[in-house]
């Protein structure tokens, strides 16, 4: 299986991306004690937050093609047939996921983390304070994409990667043309109703449901990621080797 | 495995983790450093050489296999125990794990409020405007954010449960193992508690009481951190127990407030010695489940 996940690691270019990471942290730490100023300050959290938003993405641009795609299928029979058997096969790539997840966000507060000291330092109070709170978000989007790995997943692996590229496609065409349909014919004031000022009003008023929401929240994302893994392999284990 | 090649790994291992925090910090301290300011706040300096020294363990792991040619194995006999396996009640020690700090930190706020019961202030926690009850909330609070941040305490543990503690394991029995090795996690943080770190610096007998009074803290808790590495052949369950306790998890903890403690209680050592007595019986638990294991192996072999 440690076999399986190094492999998704070479096919993300992980060597690269821990080079790039680890190169980018060195250089910050560096411009931070060398320029001490605080505009300095700001644009180091501006690089920073970009940098951040890449790693975030990242995740969804190569999940699909290099993870989860194996495009050829005489690839995944291949792959069905070593010794590791299909279950293991399938808990590799959820592992593999999180492992990945989990150094990213490591990686982004840690990053977050030497912004805020860095702004403190040079006395801006007030981006040190904005650096803490996007740090406090950070685990909220990897949560999102564990739940969104999750839910993929199960096509890519049991129908395989061009019809479960098809499928996703079809859903996502549906879901949009039912909302242009609704937009244009249904009653558009029930959106209304939807107001994220007024949630986040909700949320400082009724601060218990913001801490339980933090708090359970993850639980419930590694539920439901859980959960996804046992079907998939459950799923996979009973399919046939596809005709090729 | 050779005794002697055991020894050099260990020194080498040593020589890196301590210079890696020793010198930084010294150097600060040589340079008129402070830890907090007038406030109370920690000065970006010391925040920044806290956030690093949490990850020095590990870098010293990875140089000394590095140099010594030891390899890096995920799992296995001299691996980097950086596998996660539940089966065979496996899991429990993972429970355990993430339980232990909340449990042993509840029960040392119980105990602190018996020596001091004006230090139970449920107006700080007011000034948060959270509802009294949501105080119950923050153990399971803690308990989630250490996971998601746990990369800290894997910094630390990857070096010592992970790599140094088999090797004093091996050198000098599981017992000795346990004390020494949590001598020398608690002399690591000498420069650190010199500054102010945990025990600040106005007590009595500081810094000498400060370091003597963390040395039994670091032991107890390398025999818990010991124990549940042991159980489950990862450092997993030791990063998160390491990072919870960090964290402080403990819905009495957030309704203590330390600056009404009169007389000898006001004293930061003493506070941390009596919250600290449930850990340090745990640990002594730890401490002879080690030694049953250990004998029970030796008669098995």
């Amino acid at each position: 299986m440690v076999g399986l996940m190094y492999k998704d690691f070479v096919a993300i270019g992980g060597k690269y991306l821990v080079c790039a990471m680890t190169a980018f942290l060195v250089i910050m730490t560096a411009c931070s004690f060398l320029f001490t100023n605080p505009t300095t300050a700001l644009v180091l959290a501006l690089i920073a937050l970009t940098f951040v938003s890449i790693l975030i993405i990242w995740p969804i641009v190569i999940t699909e093609a290099r993870i989860l795609g194996h495009d050829a299928k005489k690839k995944q029979n291949f792959t069905y047939s070593l010794p590791t058997g299909k279950k293991k096969f399938v808990a590799a790539k959820y592992l593999f996921f999180l492992i990945m997840e989990y150094g990213i966000l490591s990686y982004t507060i840690l990053l977050m983390q030497l912004a805020q000291i860095n702004a403190q330092a040079v006395g801006t109070e007030d981006l040190s304070s904005k650096m803490t709170a996007v740090s406090s978000f950070l685990p909220l989007f990897i949560g999102i994409y564990l739940l969104n790995f999750a839910l993929e997943t199960p096509f890519f692996l049991v129908l395989g990667y061009k019809t479960g590229t098809s499928v996703k496609t079809v859903l996502l065409v549906a879901a949009m043309f039912a909302l242009v349909v609704f937009m244009l014919f249904g009653d558009a004031s029930v959106l209304n109703q939807f107001d994220l000022y007024e949630f986040t009003q909700y949320l400082k008023d009724h601060p218990v449901v913001a801490i339980l929401l933090e708090a359970v929240a993850p639980v419930v994302s590694g539920g439901l990621y859980y959960l996804s893994y046992r079907v998939t392999a459950y799923l996979v284990q009973r399919r046939e080797m596809r005709d090729e | 495995m050779n005794k002697k090649e055991t020894k050099k790994r260990l020194l080498i291992f040593l020589i890196f983790s301590f210079a890696l925090v020793w010198i930084p910090t010294i150097l600060y301290i040589a340079f008129g450093g402070q830890y907090a300011d007038e406030d109370g706040i920690l000065l970006p300096a010391i925040n920044y050489i806290l956030m690093c020294s949490m990850l020095c363990p590990t870098i010293a792991m990875v140089l000394t296999r590095k140099i010594t040619k030891e390899g890096f194995a995920i799992t296995g006999k001299g691996s980097m125990l950086l596998g996660m396996d539940f089966k065979n009640k496996k899991w429990i020690w993972f429970l355990v794990a993430l339980l232990l700090p909340v449990a042993y930190r509840e029960s040392g706020y119980a105990l602190w409020f018996a020596f001091s019961p004006q230090c139970f202030d449920t107006s700080l926690f007011a000034k948060s405007n959270l509802p009294i009850y949501a105080a119950a909330f923050v153990p399971i609070l803690c308990i989630v954010s250490s996971i998601i941040g746990s990369f800290g305490g894997l910094g630390e543990e990857a070096g010592w449960r992970g790599y140094m503690m088999p090797k004093l394991e091996e050198l000098f029995g599981i017992r000795r193992a346990v004390i020494i090795g949590g001598v020398i996690w608690g002399v690591w943080h000498y420069p650190a508690l010199y500054l102010g770190h945990n025990f600040g610096t106005d007590y009595w007998g500081a810094p000498w009481l400060g370091f003597l009074c963390f040395t039994i803290i670091t032991i107890a808790l390398n025999a818990m951190l010991t124990l549940v590495t042991k159980k489950t052949d990862s450092i997993w369950p030791a990063a998160f127990l390491h990072a919870v306790n960090n964290a402080g998890a403990s819905s009495l903890g957030v309704l203590c407030n330390f600056a009404l403690a009169k007389g000898i209680f006001a004293q930061t050592t003493v506070f941390s010695t009596i919250t600290f007595i449930p850990a340090l019986i745990l640990g002594i638990i730890a401490m002879v489940l080690l030694e049953r294991d250990a004998r029970h192996t030796t008669i098995e072999s």
